[in-house]
């Protein structure tokens, strides 16, 4: 027939072939096993993390600043979803997540593995979409995050991302703490690396989010805002700031930013109204600043509080400078220097003191440091030590110059003259709680460092006192009550010089005398039409006082007599 | 149904279970159940054509075999016409929802008119023009193939003509001529035939790390799938790889690769023993053959399903480049099926009629 031989020949060498495939899959499959199956385990496995519920943020008085609403996500796998029930699919969808049905069946051909059908759905849809009992369509829980007080406290509280990470405020500053710790699991990957729902299980429990309870009381809050904001509008500033604190335990009842903006709309918010002034924004203190002066000079025996002070002139002459002052006053006494804010008396006080002393005493009083309070973006304002101090050095400080400030530092360096001398930390979280309101963390108050001795401190307290009394502060005045502060108009300085017509109006104080509960700095940025502190920032001041003491319910002066 | 091999027969029946066994896991894996049952429907079918023309006299179809042949290029050649563009080729005829490759059905006609040529040939030694027209009998519809482009079945045409002059008795001077000619055409072919695709396939599995995340990720995931099915596999519709879809190609070209998953190498071994079975009962059955017309068919379907299958084995398990050649009676695809147990038939016929008087 055909030569045998030959039909065996090719029948060695197809037996050789088979051999070195078979030899081969014993090497594949038996002898190097580990390594292919680890190799395929690096490829299939994988963990995705599924976030907690997000704590809240309430205020001490109970209102709900941000909270977090349940909300499901229908997804869909159309590779998991026989093409055949699609129709059916898309209809049993399409009235849940509020399209039309060939919408949605559009998008199931659209997808080639796992996708988000909709988000932000009502809870109760999760019930529906199981009743479905489709394979490959399901609901994951999600979250909404919601700001029910709106604006309120808008740059305190911050805003989320659309990842739901702080951004800004308590929000960004205590993320990892309303976030909680998500859940990891763990999940086969396919051939695309998507995550498939094949081995879902949990690998590492997460923690729920923890709440924040803060010291702002909302309706002081309300207050300031309110005031803030019809300051604003009535000077055409370019925005204002407020800090009311509580002067012996350095709690904020408010921290006022306007404009302000909401939290769950930030979107709609103009980009120069996302930060917050109080903390954010540092500016010269102007004659807020000459108390911290007066107290250095006292603590370092070079004046006497009851001395007559030179304010002769209508200014002084430093190196080749002549700085003015508003009128000519002759001797004053230490307490009118202050009252009627002379420029003259100030300086020449300053000139008394040590540079390091001076430079010690600004630093202990809290300034060029942040406060600490826990918040994002705080800055330390800006000062330089006597190393880059000129000859006009002193005299700037004097008239608070050469330094910048924020309100909330202003109001710390003012809450240790009104507690008798003490500097207290600003803080704004009193407690954090875990979902079933437990407290975890209460915060404790930082201990007080003592900066003046409580004499001198009562002393400049009382000084201050005048201010509102007979000198430049009288538009602060509260009926009823005595009020402690100072006024300060500083010009707003810009790439290195004084720019004319551009103003920063302050008011910083304390009341009420002779035992006061609150400390409050009032800022207004660049007013136009008024921008003396007198006109601007001491109304503001006055009509934000006499809504506190009334929701606070402090005693009058002479106790009773309101 | 006595005198059938029944060793081809238990051959062909063990494989047709493993193949509805891994098309049901890549049906689930890809979600695609109606491909497992269409294969059964072809393994059935096929399995009913191999009875009738294990009970057709071969010797007719080798009468038949010029006319079966010139039409068989007469289709390959209209496919240009009449086939549309699908992936790039004229591969497909479609018949609603049914597509059907002719040039399976080609390929047993042209070892058909292969037989019948070499069987009129008397001599011991092949003469030169014996051998040209071979050539030219398995040249045409091979090219015409290449040319739709389906490399991988083209490729399985060069078997018939090696096993037609090697059995017909090409003398051993003529091989060496054969094998120089035959670089000069594998070097014309590269530069003048070969797409751009297929020289980076070979390259690729020259050096794997040439594209680690195409053509060379195609082999890394058959090697991953084949090694970490293990000694005893990950259970049927349980592999990792085909499941999460990792395999490319997983129920066509890389079907081996999801069975030795699932069945690691005992499962692997027990297919390949199949195959090995099947191919030996083949060569038993060219040994048994009364005439030469018998005896070169089966040499050719032995030496063009051998080739497919280690060549295929080869190129699962990272021994061969990827090349398109699918797995007989395995891979999805009712054509293959089909013509595969037409010549199964052939050869049970061959088989029957070894000692006939007629």
């Amino acid at each position: 027939m055909i030569n045998d031989a030959r039909l065996r020949w090719i029948g060695w060498a197809l037996a050789a072939w088979t051999a070195v495939v078979v030899v081969r899959l014993v090497q594949v499959q038996v002898l190097d096993h580990r390594q292919w199956e680890s190799a395929s385990a690096r490829q299939r496995e994988g963990t995705i993390e599924i976030e907690e519920p997000r704590g809240d943020i309430v205020t001490r008085d109970g209102r709900l600043l941000a909270g977090s609403l349940e909300r499901v996500a229908v997804y869909a796998n159309p590779h998991q979803i026989p093409r055949k029930v699609w129709p059916e699919v898309a209809s049993g969808l399409a009235g849940l997540v509020g399209e039309p049905a060939a919408a949605v069946q559009a998008e199931l051909a659209a997808h080639d593995g796992f996708f988000y059908v909709a988000k932000d759905l009502d809870p109760r849809v999760a019930d529906a979409v199981a009743r479905l009992h489709q394979r490959g369509v399901g609901t994951l829980p999600t979250e909404r995050r919601v700001y029910p007080n709106g604006a309120l406290a808008g740059p305190t509280v911050g805003f989320l991302d659309s990842e739901g990470r702080g951004q800004a405020g308590l929000e960004a500053f205590y993320d990892r703490t309303l976030r909680g710790v998500p859940s990891v699991y763990h999940v086969l990957r396919d051939g695309k690396r998507s995550p498939t729902p094949l081995d879902l299980r949990l690998e590492t429990p997460g923690r729920p989010g923890q709440s924040l309870v803060i010291s702002i009381d909302c309706r002081i809050q309300q207050v300031v805002e309110q005031e803030l904001a019809a300051t604003v509008a009535k000077t055409g500033a370019r925005g204002a700031s407020a800090v009311v604190m509580d002067p012996a335990t350095g709690e904020l009842l408010a921290l006022g930013s306007v404009p302000s903006y909401d939290p769950g709309e930030i979107g709609q918010s103009a980009p120069s109204a996302r930060h917050n002034r109080a903390v954010e924004d540092a500016l010269e203190p102007g004659s807020t600043f000459k108390p911290f002066i007066v107290a250095a000079a006292v603590t370092s025996g070079v004046l006497n509080p009851f001395e007559m002070v030179d304010c002769s002139g209508g200014g002084v002459q430093i190196a080749n400078a002549f700085i003015r002052d508003h009128a000519r006053y002759g001797l004053l006494p230490v307490r009118e220097v202050l009252a009627k804010s002379s420029n003259a008396g100030a300086i020449r006080i300053a000139y008394r003191v040590e540079p390091d002393r001076l430079d010690e005493m600004i630093r202990s009083f809290g300034f060029g440091r942040p406060t600490g309070v826990g918040l994002p973006a705080e800055t330390r304002g800006i000062y330089h030590g006597p190393r880059f101090w000129s000859a006009l050095s002193r005299a700037g400080l004097a008239l608070g110059q050469e330094i910048s400030v924020t309100s909330l530092q202003l109001a710390q360096g003012y809450a240790a003259i009104a507690n008798g001398g003490v500097l207290v930390h600003p803080r704004l979280v009193l407690d954090t709680r875990d979902r079933d309101g437990r407290s975890v963390a209460p915060a404790q108050p930082l201990p007080g460092t003592r900066v003046v001795p409580a004499a001198l401190a009562n002393q400049i307290a009382t000084m201050l006192e005048a201010v509102v009394e007979e000198g430049t502060g009288k538009t602060a005045a509260v009926p009823g009550y005595i009020v402690a502060g100072k006024t300060g108009t500083a010009q707003r300085a810009s790439r290195g010089s004084y720019t004319a017509g551009r103003h920063v109006a302050w008011f910083a104080g304390f009341f009420p005398m002779p035992d006061p509960k609150v400390v409050m700095v009032v800022c207004v940025d660049e007013p136009v039409s008024d921008y003396w502190a007198a006109d601007v920032a001491a109304p503001a001041f006055g009509k934000i006082a006499a809504r506190i003491v009334t929701l606070l319910g402090l005693v009058p002066e002479g106790g009773g007599r309101a | 149904m006595k005198r059938l091999d029944p060793w081809l027969l238990l051959a062909a029946l063990a494989i047709a279970v493993c193949s509805y066994l891994a098309q049901g896991s890549t049906a689930k894996a890809l979600a695609t159940p109606g491909f497992a049952n269409r294969q059964i429907v072809w393994l059935a079918v096929g399995g009913a054509l191999m009875l009738l023309f294990a009970f057709t006299d071969y010797r007719v179809l080798a009468r038949l075999s010029p006319f079966l042949y010139v039409a068989s290029i007469g289709v390959l050649a209209a496919m240009f016409v009449i086939a549309p563009v699908r992936a790039g080729t004229h591969r497909w005829l479609l018949f609603g929802s049914f597509t059907v490759q002719p040039s399976d059905f080609a390929r047993i006609a042209t070892m058909l008119a292969v037989a019948a040529l070499a069987a009129s040939h008397r001599k011991d030694m092949l003469d030169f023009t014996t051998g040209a027209r071979l050539l030219a009998i398995v040249g045409v519809p091979a090219v015409l193939v290449l040319a739709q482009p389906d490399l991988g079945t083209a490729v399985t045409f060069g078997p018939i003509l090696l096993a037609a002059l090697w059995l017909g008795g090409l003398p051993w001077r003529a091989w060496v001529g054969l094998i120089l000619a035959a670089l000069v055409v594998v070097g014309c072919a590269w530069f003048w035939v070969l797409r751009p695709y297929q020289q980076e396939r070979i390259l690729t599995f020259v050096d794997p790390d040439r594209a680690p995340y195409s053509s060379g990720y195609q082999q890394r995931q058959s090697k991953i799938a084949v090694g970490s099915g293990e000694v005893t596999g990950k259970g049927l519709q349980s592999g990792t790889q085909s499941q999460l879809r990792f395999l490319p190609a997983q129920y066509t070209d890389f079907i081996f690769a999801v069975w030795a998953e699932e069945t690691g190498f005992v499962g692997s071994t027990f297919l390949l023993a199949a195959y090995a079975l099947m191919v030996y009962r083949i060569f038993v059955i060219a040994l048994a053959a009364r005439d030469r017309v018998g005896a070169v068919f089966a040499g050719c379907v032995g030496a063009v399903l051998a080739t497919q299958i280690l060549v295929n084995v080869g190129m699962v398990t990272g021994l061969a480049p990827t090349t398109g050649i699918t797995l007989p009676l395995l891979s999805y695809g009712g054509s293959s099926v089909l013509a595969t147990c037409i010549a199964l038939g052939i050869l049970q016929s061959i088989w029957r009629l070894r000692y006939a008087n007629i």
